[in-house]
């Protein structure tokens, strides 16, 4: 958990210091990178709580989900359609549903004191 | 296990990591250009804006060729006689007051910026911004208050030149010019700035939009250099009556 906080917080600061930024005509595609990102990391952290946790899932999850919305978006300024809502819709219900798996987990792992540590205190 | 613990703390990390940085990228360009999402469609105008502006500097230079190819003209045949010298005089004062010539003097020069904030949601964005019809009523309150020559971003104003709202910018003339807007006005420095700050004057007027963040400077200036009407000057339409009795409509 620390260690995520840390990468998180260490990304923050190396994405502020970093000398390039990128121009506004992309806004759109970095919110939807945004929200795949923490959509995959959501999913991949309810996944290691459920023992299915899969690198190779997990990579290829956080790939094409953003290949994807990008698409969604590029096709979307083509045509004049904000198709680029229908990936931030998907993103943003995955993220809430994960979100609340994710705590009950979370809660059922602390609330169960004679086993240590997580994932290896999961409940099953 | 362990190997595997360590394998999925790598990973999740390493997706943090990417998150943390597009978090921060998006973060930079909000900061960086206001509202981004507005002005994207516009990026493709601004390529034919500077092109046509471009094109705008290459006539006007012909223009201003031509123009001192006619003052040589017009000098070598007023030397003539004094008819034609007394005429050169009177073509030249004409010219003047056409805003035609470069002028210096003392003024007031008023610099007039957008606010720096961002409306609030729901807000519009009005007394956000330096309008045309703000630029409008400065000129004329200059004019009223004795100024003998204005000029926006070194447009000079002369006696038809419009100021209009065109998007973004404020067209003068045939200018496109953005904020801030440099209004420099040339007259009695004390006589025009007393006329903006009083009561019910310009200052007076933009109390709102300064209470939003626009900025107004105004100093006195003891030089001014104001430089000439750039543009073209043609009447397609409009004869001029040199019969003063005819001068009246029927």
């Amino acid at each position: 958990m620390i260690y995520l906080l840390l990468s998180l917080i260490l990304g923050i600061i190396a994405g502020i210091f970093l000398p390039f930024s990128i121009p506004v005509s992309l806004g759109k595609y970095l919110s939807v990178a945004v929200l795949a990102a923490l959509d995959s990391i959501l999913g991949g952290g309810k996944a290691v709580f459920e023992k299915k946790f899969n690198i190779s899932l997990f990579v290829s999850g956080f790939v094409s989900n953003t290949l994807l919305a990008f698409l969604l978006t590029y096709i979307g300024d083509r045509l004049g359609v904000e198709l680029y809502l229908a990936a931030i819709i998907t993103f943003g219900v995955r993220i809430f549903q994960n979100l609340s798996i994710l705590r009950v987990y979370l809660f059922q792992s602390f609330s169960t004191p004679h086993q240590q540590g997580f994932p290896k205190s999961l409940p099953e | 296990m362990k190997g595997k613990l360590k394998d999925w703390i790598l990973f999740l990390s390493l997706g943090c990591f990417a998150l943390g940085v597009l978090i921060a990228f998006q973060f930079k360009g909000q900061e960086k250009e206001g509202f981004p999402l507005a002005a994207y469609r516009s990026m493709d105008v601004i390529q034919i804006l500077q092109n046509s502006q471009k094109q705008n500097a290459a006539l006007e230079t012909q223009i201003s060729k031509l123009r001192t190819r006619l003052t040589e003209y017009e000098i070598s045949r007023s030397q003539k006689g004094s008819l034609t010298r007394e005429l050169g005089k009177e073509l030249e004062k004409a010219r003047m007051e056409a805003g035609m010539i470069a002028v210096k003097g003392p003024g007031i020069k008023i610099i007039l910026n957008d606010s720096t904030r961002k409306p609030k949601p729901g807000e519009g964005d009005y007394f956000y911004l330096v309008h045309d019809v703000d630029l409008t009523e400065l000129t004329n309150e200059l004019w009223s208050a004795g100024a003998e020559a204005i000029s926006i971003n070194n447009e000079r104003i002369i006696a038809d030149s419009p100021i209009r709202c065109v998007g973004p910018a404020v067209l003068v003339n045939t200018l496109h010019v953005s904020p801030p807007y440099v209004v420099k006005a040339i007259g009695n420095p004390a006589a025009l700035s007393t006329a903006l700050e009083m009561q019910g004057g310009f200052l007076d007027v933009m109390q709102v939009s300064i209470a939003h963040g626009v900025t107004i400077q105004l100093t006195e200036e003891k030089k001014l250099i104001i430089p000439a009407y750039g543009g073209s000057m043609a009447f397609h339409y409009a004869l001029p009556i040199f019969n003063r009795k005819t001068q009246k409509e029927p």
